[in-house]
Order: structure tokens, then sequence, then C-alpha cells
């Protein structure tokens, strides 16, 4: 019995470490890096990539009227251009996309540019 | 003993995988250019540590290699200059690349500095979702002074009041060549508009036979409780489907787009095109 339960504790022990390191759908999370594209226009962003300090990158889809620090999601443009980096708040969606609810510069409080 | 062995190599692995990255990982690029395509022959990008730290300067020269992935075997090389987009802060790598087909086209670029580079991919669209070169510019009219007061028309802190006296339908259709600008110095998503709107400014002295204008990329900017959003975006920019700001447009006698220019403007683009 004793080997059985250490058994499973094994099992959990990893899973919870799998689960940490690539996220459940639903979980969130947040990423700190710098932007490396931004697909859409003035009226709508459609997405953006974000670099993490790693050299992954991560895709996200913005949620409905998400803003940067107060400007429309375009701002993120800006980003792009300046390499200045950002951090997004988000949440896996159903089918495990990742969806920005909100991007800050990094380092920044919500206070403003 | 041996299950706590197995436990902690497992974690180490774990760890493992989830971390990337060393210290000699190669710079890379990423396109800043906001609607590359066909015709455009420009391409503006920026070069990284792969930490995100910002690479670049007039004293680190780039060469570029760029080549269509489904024709690897067509190369275009060019020498691209290093430009500031805010003058001694934020810079861009600008090259010019016959971009003659659409599609991904694969950029290798060399630094002086020898380090490695990785190359990057950018996406030739055959038709920019903004108004493209060749095209005839959208007849939008603009408010002008003095029916409408100047400081209702610009956020720039020092307006050359000719840029805001000739509508944009009108500055299309009395047979002389165009310089637009749309960019929002005050509430502008990219630090670049101010500067490339003193830019624009400065050629607008040099070029009295030119109609110089600035549109501002919202309206009602000094209404209570304005908002930089998408419904204050001016209808000229709309026109235009930009996908971001600013936006330097140079237009034809007949109203045809002969240059445009997003982020910033390279030594002499636009006004080689007058010059013709």
């Amino acid at each position: 019995m004793l080997r059985i339960v250490r058994t499973l504790m094994a099992v959990a022990a990893v899973a919870i470490g799998v689960s940490a390191c690539s996220g459940l759908p639903g979980s969130e999370g947040d990423v700190v890096g710098i932007v490396t594209e931004v697909t859409g226009d003035l009226t709508a962003i459609e997405s953006f990539v974000v670099l993490d300090t790693a050299g992954d990158s991560h895709k996200f889809t913005p949620v409905d009227g998400m803003t940067v620090m107060g400007s429309p999601a375009s701002h993120l443009r800006d980003h792009v251009v300046s390499g200045e980096p950002v951090r997004v708040i988000y949440h896996k969606g159903p089918n495990g996309e990742l969806v920005a609810d909100d991007v800050t510069h990094a380092g920044d409080s919500h206070t403003g540019d | 003993m041996r299950r706590i062995l197995f436990l902690v190599a497992a974690m180490a692995l774990i760890a493992a995988a989830c971390s990337s990255g060393s210290e000699k990982d190669p710079l890379i690029g990423i396109r800043a250019s906001s609607d590359p395509a066909v015709g455009d022959n420009r391409l503006l990008f920026a070069v990284h540590e792969v930490d995100g730290t910002r690479r670049g300067g007039p004293d680190e020269a780039v060469s570029v290699v760029a080549s269509p992935l489904d024709s690897p075997d067509t190369e275009f090389v060019g020498e691209a200059t290093f430009t500031w987009v805010v003058p001694d802060a934020i810079g861009l790598y600008l090259v010019s690349i016959p971009f003659d087909r659409p599609g991904i086209w694969q950029i290798d670029f060399t630094i002086s500095t020898g380090e490695p580079t990785d190359p990057f991919l950018v996406d030739i669209q055959a038709r920019p979702r903004s108004t493209a070169i060749g095209e005839v510019a959208p007849l939008i009219g603009t408010p002008t002074i003095p029916a409408t007061p100047l400081e209702d028309l610009t956020t720039d802190n020092d307006p050359l009041t000719t840029m805001y006296q000739v509508s944009l339908d009108t500055a299309l259709t009395n047979g002389r060549k165009s310089v637009v600008i749309f960019a929002t110095p005050a509430f502008c998503t990219s630090a670049a508009c101010g500067p490339m709107l003193e830019q624009t400014k400065a050629m607008a002295a040099r070029y009295p036979s030119v109609d110089f204008l600035h549109i501002e990329v919202y309206e009602g900017f000094n209404d209570p409780g304005f908002a930089p959003d998408v419904d204050h975006l001016a209808p000229a920019v709309v026109a235009f489907g930009l996908p971001s700001e600013p936006w330097v447009f140079v237009i034809d006698e007949r109203g045809v787009v002969i240059g445009r220019f997003d982020g910033v403007l390279g030594e002499g683009e636009v006004e080689d095109l007058l010059d013709e």
C-alpha cells in the first residue's frame, strides 16, 4: 500500500510540474517580453506576438476592448518600434489559445505612460 | 531512495524543458514595417538580443540578403541604414529591397560586430491594407482653417499653418503634388509621430509648389471626455485604411499615390519623389 501511495505521489508531483510549465486551459498567467508582431489596424488588433526573455514566442488574441495603459490596442505597434517590453496578463481559451486580458509596460504600474 | 532520485531527475528535466537560451544566442531581427506589400520596396526592422535587449546604432552596420521562400535562389542584397525614429533614443534599420512578388520572404542579415544572427521572415502582401502605391488616393474632405480653429485641427505644439489651409480632396485634384502626413503628436500610439511631423514640416519650407497636409489621426480631441479610440478616428484615416501611425503619403498631380512611408522617413526618400 505504501508503495502505491509513493508512486501516486511521484506521478502527481510530475503532473504538477508539467502543468506549471505548460499551463492548463482556463488558467491565467503573465508573460514579459518584447512585441515582435502585431496584426490588425487602428480600428482593431487581431493578434500580437510577444518574445519572452527566455526566447520563446507567445501569440495572443486580445480580449474585446483590451487597452494598453488606457490607449487603444494598436499602441502595441509602438512597442515594436521602441522595443520597450510589455507584461501581458492572459488566460487560456477553451482551445488552448492565449487570450490577452491586459497589457502594461513591463515594470510600470497601471497609472499611465 | 531510487524513487526520490527519479523524482528529482524528472523535475530537473521539466525545469530544463521550461527554460531555454544560452550566452551565444544569435541576434534576431524584428520587422517594424506595419503593412509591407509588393511595391513598397522598403523594410524597417529592429535588431534585438534574444532576451529583448535592443541592439543597433549608427556604428553597427547591417547588411541584408532577402529572398522569397519559394524562390531561394533569387536574392536581393542591400545595405541597411540605421535611422533614428526618436533622435538619439530609438532607431531602426531601413533597407531598400525590391519586393517584386507576394509571399513569405526570408531576411538574412549580418552585423559589423560579427555576432551571429538568425534570419527572420516577412509576409509581403500582394495588396496592402492601406492605400497602395499606384492607387488613387481617397477623395475625402478634411476640415481647414479658418472655418475650423487651428487648435481643433492639430495637436502639434508648433503647427505650420499652411498644412491646414487646403482640404485633402482639394489638394488631390488641384494638379499639384501633395505630401500628406497622418500623425497625432499628442495621442500618438507611436513615439515616431512627433519626429516624422517635424521632418515633414521642414520639407514643406523647401517645396512651396507642393501641398503639405497634416491630418490628425483622431477628431474631437478637444471635446470633453475624448478618448483616442476607434470611435474618434478621423474619416480620412479610415478611408486610407491605416494600420498604424504615423504615415506619410506622397501623391502625384493626378491624385495617385507614388510613395508611402510608415514610422520613419529615410534620408531623401520623400525628396526623391518630389524632385522627379
